[in-house]
């Protein structure tokens, strides 16, 4: 009988001792970075996975290196708007400079937001493709998105900054009055970009176009 | 070794191993895992499955009564077939060699599983075109890598994310560092708010704080976070925030040199560097759906460029590893990602050898068979 304990023993020493992974290691990590630049991109925005409210002045608390590495990604600018008759405003979390909603309790489902990015952030047809992906738009032919832009409206602000106004509900002409949709407007500065984004049903959106005008037009550096 | 193998069989361990029972009972056993795992998987996962009824050696039922894992079940099984193996057939003869061929036929199954086991490595890659690396990531397995300054190629210390339990401590000598784990969640939300009280962390994306959430079920989404404390050499302490979802690592003064800290999926260094140059894609006409995707890439072994295909049923093999092509991804700026599932399997001849093994086991057998009766 004691021989099957020292038998069993040692299998179990046996079957234990497999399976050691090295947990402290080295290795050397070669990269390639792809030719192109466009920062912002779904999944790389450094900011995209946060579940926040905050106040971006908190940041500056932080040490320098850090400070540093957040300036690459957001603009700090010194932007002023007058809010529209009929919207609330909210404090800004992250990028967001601000947030909007109406106080109308048939448009809850309507949210405005101001977002300023250092940098080209990517260019407005990239945007744009982005913006028609988040309410379920194909990206259109390089033609056809041509064709848009040549249709919208630009508008200058109060600063006399140029803004382009970019109504999606162009490609949702045979939609539904409830589907969601978006109108945004991009501001191109020499070193920022600003973008003014309003996301509701179709019908919302659609309503809200004067006030987001007046709110686009309103903006000052 | 005629002799040795005659008084193993006589050993009582061995012929208590070699009873007909046990057989009978690690085959109904792994029936009833096989079927229970299946059931369990649909409300657990299956990497929860696989892990709770296959990989472990027992486990809690309905989490109290005890029950053996497939792990522990298949031992016992191949100790049964050996132990089979050295007392039924210890008297050799011409006749019986069939029989004992299928046996060491089903004996090296045993071993490809072992071995197919313990040291196969599934991992992936997934690359922007035009971008290369030579390390591919686990999927659910995370670390802690830390490096120091902007080289490239860089020198990276990892710290595997299974050491990260609250109270573990890890000198890091090649950084000057005392690196001690306070917490690590295993999925996890991440905050810009400071809890009231809390401590400040330094974190790069400016998060403050970390909330637990229940593991997903698939447990390659969960988002692993952990909070940690640093200590230099002049005794300067720092509290560290990492967030796995985070893009970039956090750069910090550690000894007068920037060292980065980035909680990332783990990676396992590949024998070669591999870029991206070209994913093609080919959809059905009128439709979004893939019907063909390739990549082409750029493999850099020890110097020596060459471009490769990889496409459906034609993975590209290097040593021990095979590069699949698994999936591909489009972003919104139409940019396109191509998936390698890449494969470190250093047995992945030995089931065909068993299954040779076997084969020739049977066909040796029935041959003999049938000799023998015409005779």
């Amino acid at each position: 009988m004691r021989n099957y304990f020292i038998y069993f023993f040692i299998t179990l020493v046996f079957l234990i001792s497999c399976d050691r992974p090295q947990l402290v290691s080295q290795y050397r990590e070669v990269i390639i970075e792809p030719d192109i630049d466009a920062p912002f991109l779904d999944g790389q925005d450094p900011h995209a996975f946060m579940k926040t409210k905050a106040d971006m002045k908190q940041l500056a608390k932080d040490n320098p290196q850090m400070q540093a590495l957040l300036d690459q990604s957001t603009a700090k600018v010194s932007l002023r708007w007058v809010v529209p008759e009929g919207w609330v405003e909210e404090a800004g979390s992250g990028m967001r400079q601000a947030t909007f909603r109406s106080s109308n309790p048939n448009e809850k489902d309507l949210e405005v937001s101001i977002i300023s990015l250092s940098g080209a952030a990517g260019g407005i047809e990239a945007n744009i493709i982005r913006w028609l992906g988040q309410i379920n738009i194909p990206a259109p032919a390089k033609e056809d998105l041509q064709q848009f832009l040549d249709a919208q409206e630009e508008m200058l602000t109060t600063s006399k900054l140029k803004i382009k106004l970019l109504d999606l509900t162009y490609f949702q002409k045979n939609e539904a009055s409830d589907v969601p949709s978006a109108i945004g407007a991009i501001l191109e500065t020499a070193d920022k970009v600003v973008f003014v984004k309003m996301t509701g049903s179709k019908q919302t959106v659609q309503k809200s176009l004067n006030k987001f005008k007046i709110l686009c037009q309103s903006l000052a550096l | 070794m005629n002799l040795f193998i005659k008084n193993l069989a006589k050993n009582p361990l061995v012929r208590f191993m070699a009873s007909l029972k046990i057989t009978v009972i690690c085959l109904a056993l792994l029936f009833i895992l096989t079927l229970w795992g299946t059931i369990d998987q649909v409300g657990n996962g299956l990497y929860a499955a696989q892990e709770k009824f296959f990989f472990s050696f027992y486990f809690l039922g309905f989490g109290f009564i005890p029950f053996p894992g497939a792990r522990l079940v298949l031992w016992v099984f191949f100790f049964n077939l050996l132990a089979v193996t050295v007392t039924r057939f210890i008297h050799y003869k011409l006749k019986s060699i069939g029989i004992i061929i299928i046996h060491l036929g089903l004996l090296s199954y045993f071993f490809a599983a072992f071995v197919t086991f313990h040291a196969t490595k599934e991992t992936y890659l997934q690359l922007l075109e035009g971008a290369g690396s030579n390390l591919s990531s686990y999927y659910r397995d995370w670390e802690v890598s830390i490096w120091k300054g902007e080289d490239n190629p860089r020198n990276v210390t990892s710290v595997d994310a299974k050491l990260l339990k609250p109270g573990f401590s890890l000198q890091l000598n090649d950084f000057g560092l005392e690196f001690h784990v306070t917490q690590f969640l295993t999925n996890s939300d991440a905050y810009l708010e400071q809890p009231q009280e809390g401590t400040e962390y330094l974190n790069a994306s400016g998060i403050k704080s970390l909330k637990k959430i229940s593991p997903n079920i698939e447990p390659e989404k969960n988002m692993a976070g952990g909070t940690f404390l640093l200590k230099d050499k002049k005794g300067e302490l720092k509290n560290l925030l990492l967030f796995g979802g985070e893009v970039r690592p956090t750069g910090l003064s550690i000894n007068d040199e920037i060292v980065y800290f980035q909680l990332r999926k783990k990676r396992h260094e590949l024998p070669l560097t591999l870029k991206l140059v070209d994913f093609r894609m080919k959809k059905y006409p009128g439709t979004d759906m893939a019907k063909s995707y390739e990549s082409l890439v750029e493999i850099d072994a020890n110097g020596l460029k060459r471009q490769v295909l990889i496409y459906m049923n034609h993975p590209l093999r290097y040593k021990d590893y095979t590069f699949y092509q698994a999936s591909y991804a489009i972003d919104k700026l139409s940019r396109e990602y191509s998936t390698l599932a890449v494969v470190k399997n250093p047995g992945k001849f030995l089931p065909y050898f068993a299954c040779f093994l076997t084969f020739a086991g049977l066909v040796i057998h029935f041959m003999s068979s049938s000799f023998q009766k015409k005779k």
